[in-house]
């Protein structure tokens, strides 16, 4: 029982809910306030790491707290074990750094923006940390009503419709989930998923089958893979900057989560594995891949095109931890945070070189280099990384996931991996070819410029903007250098994935 | 950190060849930072900046035998190289940039797949096709055959210190990588192979060069196809041979690229014909120059005749052999014959040289850098000529090996009677100077080859050939795939019955397989 993780959702939610009544005191006073959540925040997470560090270092890490002091198979249960751990770490700092940001950016409706980053905040620490397949169901409705609220935060044309379309997609897939959910509830008449996974192997393999497809469906559709990446690239390109980065570096990370502990730790990937499925996700992610590098080739909208190149690293990812060997599960955690790391930073240095832009159209891109010569050092810096250049911490990642595909003689992997870079060669360059470009206004394009702009989009605070940006690049340099130090954690939080027998006595005995 | 830096500690391995090579790629950026001083003018503390990143990587390249920090190392030294190109054209940054990359990729692939094959350390690969894909992944960076084809144009356009770092020493670690990986006992066919084409065709571009700097990039490729041959042929002296080369070529083509760019500065050209009074105006850089093609020519007592003998040695004795290697003999020293030729011998007036020595009436000032810089290189020949066995334990066999000077002085004199009719019936092979030789004309030529197989040809716009190739060819291609992909809303919501069905039914359809 420790009652810091249950603070670690509270917090932020009860942050979300005071915000409106701040701001009735003093609107002035909202940015120390959200600063405060936030820190809180941190504080929690660092003591908890610091408290548990002896039990982290012997890899027998674990907490757990009982909700109204109901014992697992009937009430609700919040867990945290390696796996957990590591992903409430990572989206802590990714969230931290965006929150700060968005102070600088954000120079309007900042109280509604920051009411729903909260709520995103408090849903992807409770998906996180809860053990309890409703309570997860509820958490991931939460992350869809916000994001699809934020998505829209602009209020255009564009922006409405790229919120809906994201909306029906998620809703439906939040609907197949919850269809999911009952069906394990009518079958084997619990919620907790430690309890489901010791019994899942007992149900007919009929509804196995049933089960695991609605929720394949569900996950799949969240993380854009293949059949269902439609909604991701326009509402990544309409979304402000800060938001883009949340849900790209945040959300897509919280998805693949659910997706570990759905199908290894509460199905099963015996399951999978006895139902022949592995092989078709294996391969459809593979294509969901290849399809994003390929449509990020086409692209003439920066945002969009970084959009694409999600939906390719996401399905790499995914197939990557789907050959469920311990090599796989390092490369992708690795890339999973390497990722995040890149692709938020990249959205965040998209916002700031950007602002004066007319749209995010490639044409518009030129001379953005030279104006602001060094954020865009530090945006290639990104890109170098994303590409996988040595230095740099995606070069660590994908070579660990290289040698997963090797290791398991998935070719089609390894090539993917390799046809991934060489892409992502060509569509960056041109871009960084045409942001050193010089610019030659003549009369109609001035004209145009000033017509086709109504509100001149000044940053709020162009010195915290810059600044998160070169964070961003820092923190890629320093742990492509040190990034032995992911090893322990890793490691840690691959023990936590392969021993589901040690989850579910801890969570039913302890 | 810690432990990653133990691992670099302990990857280092100073046996064999590596360590004399090591010392000698040492050299070779000395002198090239020697030359530099005065050659570069702009941004100085950045070029020796890049030439120290550059030094400390070919260092670990060479040593290590850790795949990781390898790779790592010989990406740093392209980096590092790449940017030294800058000091004569961002272009030639872009492209250079993009083969090497290419390059890397293939490399990289193959390295993972030895990986994956259980050769964990950088050390002797017994499977053929390992070979041919490690051999492929070396390939486009060290100018193999067919992909070579970068290496004339950007080598000609570096700045003359940056040509003699890439000719001299960083083509060479490839081939350096190759002596680890080939079994010594064996050899690989298909190397040797790729060797003798190299030799034969790019010897044959270097004999119709008229600019200097082309020609002693064609006379580079040739001189690796002989590398390439002798690591191909397997054997102990054949590997002996390779070494000695990589060494002798070394410094041989340091030398020449450094003196080159002497000449440039000196006459405002590089075409060789209009070289006039070279020798009076120069009279070092001279003798470097004539010493160095006496070292690609294979003339006794120079480093460049011990090599070719230990690789000439290591074949299957026969007629055939002899045949062959006196026409590859007298090929090399055709082209680099042709040059002196042109520069001390045709249109020379040596009447008042003596006079003309005293007053010394050159253009470009002699800096004292530069002539060190010669003066190393040239000691380099000469000691490797008359001292093949080299401080260390690892050649030392090489004391009782017998060269045969006399053949070979013979074999010189058969060539200087061959050369001397030749060039006096001929003109001095007195062709025009090509035009300008880029990687944006290759692309022209090939693209005006593929249209014209259905038109006439045309002029293609090759300033934005990157922009036209790629975004409208590759860009068109994937657009029809998106656009394929993306229906409109409605269909895009079918995927998940469609998705759902087949999830239901893949028990089913599985079975089919």
């Amino acid at each position: 029982m420790d009652i810091r993780i249950l603070f670690l959702i509270l917090v932020p939610l009860g942050t979300a809910f005071l915000i409106p009544f701040i701001d009735l005191i003093n609107a002035k006073l909202r940015r120390f306030f959200v600063l405060l959540g936030i820190l809180l925040e941190s504080y929690l997470i660092i003591s908890i790491i610091i408290n548990n560090f002896q039990s982290l270092r012997e890899g027998d890490f674990f907490l757990q707290y009982y909700l109204g002091g109901w014992h697992p198979p009937l009430g609700i249960t919040l867990a945290m074990d390696g796996l957990s751990l590591l992903f409430a770490v990572i989206t802590a700092v990714s969230l931290f750094l965006i929150v700060i940001y968005s102070i600088g950016y954000i120079g309007h409706h900042e109280g509604k923006y920051y009411v729903l980053y909260f709520l995103i905040t408090a849903a992807s620490m409770g998906v996180v940390l809860t053990a309890d397949m409703f309570n997860i169901y509820v958490f991931i409705e939460m992350l869809t009503i916000t994001s699809g609220a934020l998505i829209g935060f602009k209020r255009s044309q564009e922006a409405s419709a790229a919120a809906i379309k994201y909306l029906i997609y998620n809703v439906l897939a939040g609907l197949l989930f919850f269809l999911g959910v009952l069906l394990i509830y009518f079958n084997l008449g619990t919620l907790n998923m430690a309890d489901i996974s010791q019994n899942f192997a007992s149900l007919e393999s009929g509804i196995q089958l049933f089960i695991s497809a609605i929720f394949l469906t569900a996950i799949l559709i969240k993380m854009g893979i293949f059949p269902f990446l439609f909604w991701l690239p326009k509402s990544y390109d309409t979304a402000p900057s800060p938001v883009t980065a949340v849900l790209s570096g945040v959300l897509s990370k919280v998805y693949l989560y659910i997706f570990i502990r759905l199908f290894w730790t509460v199905i099963g990937f015996e399951t999978l594995v006895a139902l022949n499925l592995n092989v078709l996700l294996l391969d459809l992610a593979l294509l969901s891949s290849f399809f994003g590098h390929v449509f990020a080739l086409q692209s003439n909208n920066i945002k969009r095109l970084l959009g694409y190149s999600s939906i390719g690293h996401i399905g790499m990812i995914t197939a990557v931890i789907m050959l469920n060997t311990d090599a796989g599960f390092y490369g992708g955690l690795l890339h999973i945070i390497s990722h995040m790391f890149m692709k938020a930073g990249l959205f965040v240095a998209c916002g700031y070189l950007l602002q004066y832009t007319r749209s995010h159209a490639y044409r518009d891109f030129k001379g953005v280099g030279l104006r602001n010569r060094s954020v865009f050092i530090a945006f290639i810096a990104l890109l170098l990384s994303m590409i996988g250049m040595p230095p740099l911490l995606g070069f660590a990642s994908k070579w660990y996931v290289l040698m997963a595909f090797l290791e398991a003689r998935s070719y089609f992997g390894a090539f993917i991996v390799i046809f991934g870079s060489l892409t992502a060669v060509i569509y960056y360059l041109r871009y960084i070819a045409k942001g050193f470009e010089e610019v030659k206004l003549t009369e109609d394009d001035l004209r145009e410029e000033i017509y086709s702009r109504p509100l001149l989009s000044v940053l709020y605070r162009e010195k915290i903007v810059s600044f998160i940006t070169y964070a961003y690049t820092a923190i890629i340099v320093g742990f492509g250098l040190g990034f032995r130090f992911f090893d322990l954690p890793l490691r840690m939080s691959i023990e936590s994935i392969m021993n589901v027998e040690r989850y579910i006595e801890l969570v039913l005995g302890g | 950190m810690a432990v990653i830096w133990q691992q670099f500690l302990v990857s280092f391995q100073f046996e064999s060849f590596f360590p004399l090579l090591a010392e000698v790629g040492v050299i070779l950026t000395l002198m090239t930072a020697l030359a530099a001083w005065n050659y570069i003018r702009e941004n100085k503390f950045w070029y020796y900046a890049l030439t120290l990143v550059y030094l400390l990587s070919t260092l670990v390249v060479v040593l290590t035998n850790d795949w990781f920090f390898f790779l790592f190392a010989w990406e740093m030294v392209t980096l590092a190289t790449t940017f030294m190109l800058a000091w004569s054209d961002w272009k030639l940054v872009r492209q250079y940039f993009v083969i090497q990359f290419s390059g890397s990729s293939i490399l990289l692939f193959g390295a993972l797949a030895a990986n994956a094959f259980g050769y964990t350390e950088i050390g002797v690969i017994d499977s053929v096709p390992l070979q041919f894909l490690l051999i492929m992944g070396i390939g486009m960076k060290s100018g193999l055959f067919l992909f070579h084809f970068w290496l004339p144009p950007i080598h000609s356009e570096a700045p003359a210190p940056v040509s003699a770092i890439l000719s001299g020493w960083v083509v060479k670690l490839g081939y350096i990588f190759l002596l680890k990986i080939i079994p010594m006992e064996t050899g690989n066919t298909f190397l040797f192979l790729l060797g003798l084409a190299m030799i034969i065709y790019a010897g044959w571009q270097a004999l119709r060069s008229a600019d200097l700097k082309i020609m002693l990039a064609y006379s580079t490729v040739s001189q690796l196809g002989f590398i390439a041959l002798a690591i191909g042929t397997g054997g102990q002296y054949a590997f002996y041979g390779a070494v000695l080369h990589i060494i002798a070529h070394g410094f041989a083509k340091t030398t020449l690229f450094i003196s080159s760019g002497i000449w440039q500065r000196e006459y405002g050209t590089r075409i060789i014909y209009d070289f006039k009074d070279a020798v009076s105006r120069r009279p070092i850089t001279s003798a470097a120059t004539i010493l160095s093609f006496a070292s690609l020519a294979a003339v006794v007592f120079t480093a460049g005749y011990n090599s070719k003998y230990l690789i000439k040695s290591a074949q299957t004795p026969g007629l055939l052999t002899t045949a062959v290697f006196f026409l590859l003999g007298l090929l090399s020293f055709l082209y680099a014959g042709r040059v002196l030729y042109w520069l001390f011998i045709k249109d020379q007036d040596y009447s008042t040289f003596f006079a003309d020595l005293k007053q010394g009436f050159n253009h470009y000032q002699i800096y004292t850098h530069d002539i060190l810089a010669l003066l190393t290189g040239m000691l380099g020949i000469i000691v490797v000529g008359f001292w093949p066995e080299m401080p260390g334990e690892i050649l030392s066999t090489l004391v009782e090996k017998d060269f045969h000077l006399l053949s070979g002085l013979r074999d010189i004199l058969i060539y200087l009677g061959i050369s001397a009719y030749l060039f006096y019936n001929n003109r001095g092979f007195k062709v025009e100077a090509r035009g300008n030789l880029s990687l944006e004309n290759y692309l022209q030529l090939f693209l005006n080859f593929l249209y014209g197989l259905s038109r006439k040809s045309v002029k293609f716009d090759t300033e934005k050939i990157f922009e036209t190739f790629f975004y409208n060819a590759i860009f068109n291609a994937s657009k029809k795939l998106h656009d394929f992909v993306y229906q409109d809303f409605t269909m895009q919501l079918l995927w998940i019955p469609i998705f759902m069905i087949v999830l239901l039914l893949w028990q089913q359809i599985y079975s089919y397989f």
